[in-house]
């Protein structure tokens, strides 16, 4: 058998080679930022997966420096000659440092979502499938990185190589699409980038089409890179060709508009979670990691609106409308039932309720309908609602005097106005706060 | 079947027509290489290692004509090889410098710890067989490099300058390292040590400017000198006077 022990001599450049010093700097680099903010994903699947693709606008470049490293080892080390005398051809010595470099960075990736998961599952409540897809992109785009940057570093095996192309990277991945972003309209080939630009919202995904299209154009791009390490100088531009093929095919492919054309609403994000241990609340499964720290301060709010006035909700259930971005509307609903926001979600995966807000948000969610347009000064009349059943005058000095007047009105008076701004709001009247605020 | 086997062999170094027309045949046995700077010893080296491609001639190594096309797979897993600029990879220890060799040279799987660790005993490595090669001293870097040269138990043994940075000692052994090896294989030994060629091999090729100048026994070479000509041994004495009848200078 003249069989290569290719696994071990994997093992040995994992080992030996700066592959292994690569998947550390990646892995400490990508841990230590991603926990900077770990509300940002704390109790989420794919916030996580979402976080890690921002954190390629860091570790894409880690990947091409760390290979254009060890592109240019046998330069630097000066075995070119002694190899050049042994049977074993080129592009096999190069496949297997390419194939330690690729699980090198691989596992740094996983490594570094699996650390983060202690983030996410103590409160996870909704697991999506697209998180792996996204994670997988991401992980593909480091082995593309890496092994373009194998292949310049063997063009060019100078000290510099390495620094410049991690510059390059910053600018090529992370700026240029932010800048472009700003600039102009998006086009579909900013979702070439790996680097996830702007927010997704808890009740999003991003779309199955967009992270295949995504991987297929990175797995051509990586395996451009692994030829171009390989390649003899007649088979460079042959070896350019899945790059080219790749973005060719990618680019109609992706929708124009960047990562915000790329989310699409995720209806398995928004079933409901219902704890029935009193007055009904419920939640949407991505954020059933907060119910427990939220069915209290709900049910007090309740109490409150019922201890007040006749007709008040019974029941309250979170709103399914994305915060920002696009997705449907909630249904209008009765007035038995109130439609709250969550809170935040804090670093622990649990609601962030330090602000002492949410409580005054669920009270004022009693005074809201899914109307389009929504009542005129809606938000001034929420204020003086909640201000008015709690007994404190609103934070906002601009109603201090609606609030002064309301309260100089007889106590029924008071009452009627407030039940009627009320049923003026669950009918979607345009002038449903008009007594409040005049 | 000669080991090696070049006729009007021309193989350049850059621009430079290194080696000119050269005619060699050589068996099994340990030959030394001499010639002064510039001589072609080392483009010769990189020839029979196949790094090379002649310019013109013909170059036949191990029964295979290696000119042109040819697929030299074959040869190179049955050749052996220390440039005279050894590079190796810093952070490799000893044996997995050796091991790594022994997978470039595509020897079978089974084979490679026990010849690793032959290897490293033959050139006394032994004790640092797990130490990184970045810590090793010039003489023992020169040991690893003649243990990667002879992991495969080469047909064919190249070595350029290989007792550089050896001690008297190590110099001793290696010897008889190259006599041990030179019984079943050729080996071509470039050195500038005249001695070492006295010492330990049983044929000699002079080249100068690319041709050759002299073939013969070891021993012969004593013969060529008077005590007139440079040198402090007799093997100096008759490298001296090759050298200089070739040039034209003093008939030998």
């Amino acid at each position: 058998m003249t069989g290569p022990s290719t696994s071990h001599i994997i093992r040995l450049e994992l080992r030996r080679s700066a592959a292994a010093v690569v998947a550390v700097l990646a892995f400490a680099a990508g841990t230590a930022l991603l926990l900077t903010f770990p509300q940002g994903f704390a109790g989420r699947w794919l916030q996580l997966a979402v976080a890690l693709r921002l954190l390629l606008m860091f570790l894409f470049p880690v990947a091409l420096a760390g290979g254009a490293a060890l592109g240019r080892r046998e330069a630097a080390a000066g075995v070119g000659e002694l190899f050049a005398s042994t049977p074993r051809p080129r592009r096999q010595r190069m496949l297997v440092t390419a194939g330690a470099l690729a699980a090198a960075l691989v596992a740094a990736y996983a490594l570094t979502f699996l650390v983060a998961l202690a983030w996410v599952l103590p409160r996870a409540g909704y697991f999506p499938l697209a998180a792996l897809g996204v994670t997988a992109v991401g992980a593909l785009a480091l082995v593309a990185g890496g092994w373009i940057g194998l292949a310049a570093g063997r063009a060019v095996p100078r000290f510099v190589t390495a620094p410049v192309l991690a510059v390059l990277g910053i600018v090529v991945a992370g700026m240029v699409p932010q800048w472009v972003m700003v600039t102009r309209r998006s086009p579909a080939a900013l979702l070439l980038s790996p680097v996830y630009s702007g927010s997704l919202d808890d009740f999003q995904t991003v779309s199955a089409r967009v992270s295949l299209v995504q991987a297929l154009w990175l797995a051509a791009l990586a395996a451009t890179g692994l030829l171009l390490a390989t390649a003899r100088r007649r088979t460079v531009a042959p070896a350019l060709l899945p790059a080219v093929l790749g973005a060719a095919v990618a680019v109609p492919l992706l929708p124009p508009g960047g990562y915000a054309a790329a989310a699409a609403y995720d209806p398995g994000a928004v079933e409901l979670v219902c704890d029935d241990a009193g007055p009904q609340v419920c939640v949407t499964r991505v954020h059933a990691g907060l119910l427990p720290d939220i069915a209290g301060p709900v049910r007090a709010a309740l109490a409150t609106l019922a201890a007040t006035m006749p007709g008040a909700p019974v029941r309250a259930v979170e709103t399914r409308r994305p915060a920002y971005g696009t997705g449907p509307a909630d249904p209008p609903h009765d007035a038995a039932t109130l439609v709250f926001a969550a809170p935040p979600t804090g670093a622990d995966g649990r609601a962030d309720l330090r602000d002492g807000s949410f409580p005054g948000l669920v009270l004022g969610a009693a005074w809201e309908q899914s109307c389009d347009p929504a009542p005129a000064d809606a938000f001034d009349g929420r204020e003086l609602a909640v201000a008015w059943l709690t007994g404190t005058a609103p934070p906002d000095a601009r109603l201090a005097g609606a609030y002064a007047a309301l309260r100089a009105r007889p106590e029924d008076e008071q009452r009627r106005l407030v039940l009627a701004a009320r049923d003026g709001v669950l009918a979607c009247r345009p002038d449903a706060f008009a007594g409040l605020t005049a | 079947m000669w080991k090696v086997h070049a006729e009007a062999l021309r193989v350049r170094a850059g621009r430079r027509l290194a080696v000119d027309g050269l005619d060699l045949a050589l068996g099994p046995g340990v030959h030394g290489l001499l010639g002064p700077n510039g001589a072609g010893k080392t483009t010769l080296m990189r020839a029979l290692a196949t790094v090379l491609r002649p310019e013109g001639g013909r170059l036949a190594l191990l029964g295979t004509a290696v000119t042109g096309r040819a697929d030299l797979r074959a040869v190179r897993r049955a050749l052996g090889y220390l440039p005279q600029h050894f590079g190796y990879y810093p952070r490799f220890t000893v044996r997995e410098f050796v091991e790594y060799m022994a997978w470039l040279k595509e020897m079978p799987r089974r084979d490679i710890p026990g010849a690793v660790q032959r290897a490293v005993d033959r050139v006394g490595l032994t004790a640092r067989a797990d130490a990184r090669m970045k810590t090793l001293s010039g003489g023992m870097l020169r040991r690893a490099g003649i243990a990667q040269a002879i992991v495969n138990d080469p047909e064919l043994l190249l070595l350029d300058e290989p007792t550089v940075g050896l001690d008297v000692e190590q110099r001793i052994e290696f010897r008889a390292l190259l006599r041990d090896v030179g019984a079943d294989s050729c080996v071509l030994v470039s050195t500038h040590l005249v001695e070492d060629v006295a010492a330990a091999c049983t044929g000699v090729v002079l080249l100068d400017e690319g041709r050759l100048v002299w073939r013969g026994p070891a021993a012969g070479l004593a013969e060529r000198g008077a005590s007139g000509d440079a040198g402090d041994s007799a093997t100096e004495r008759g490298y001296s006077a090759l050298l200089r009848a070739h040039r034209g200078q003093v008939p030998a």
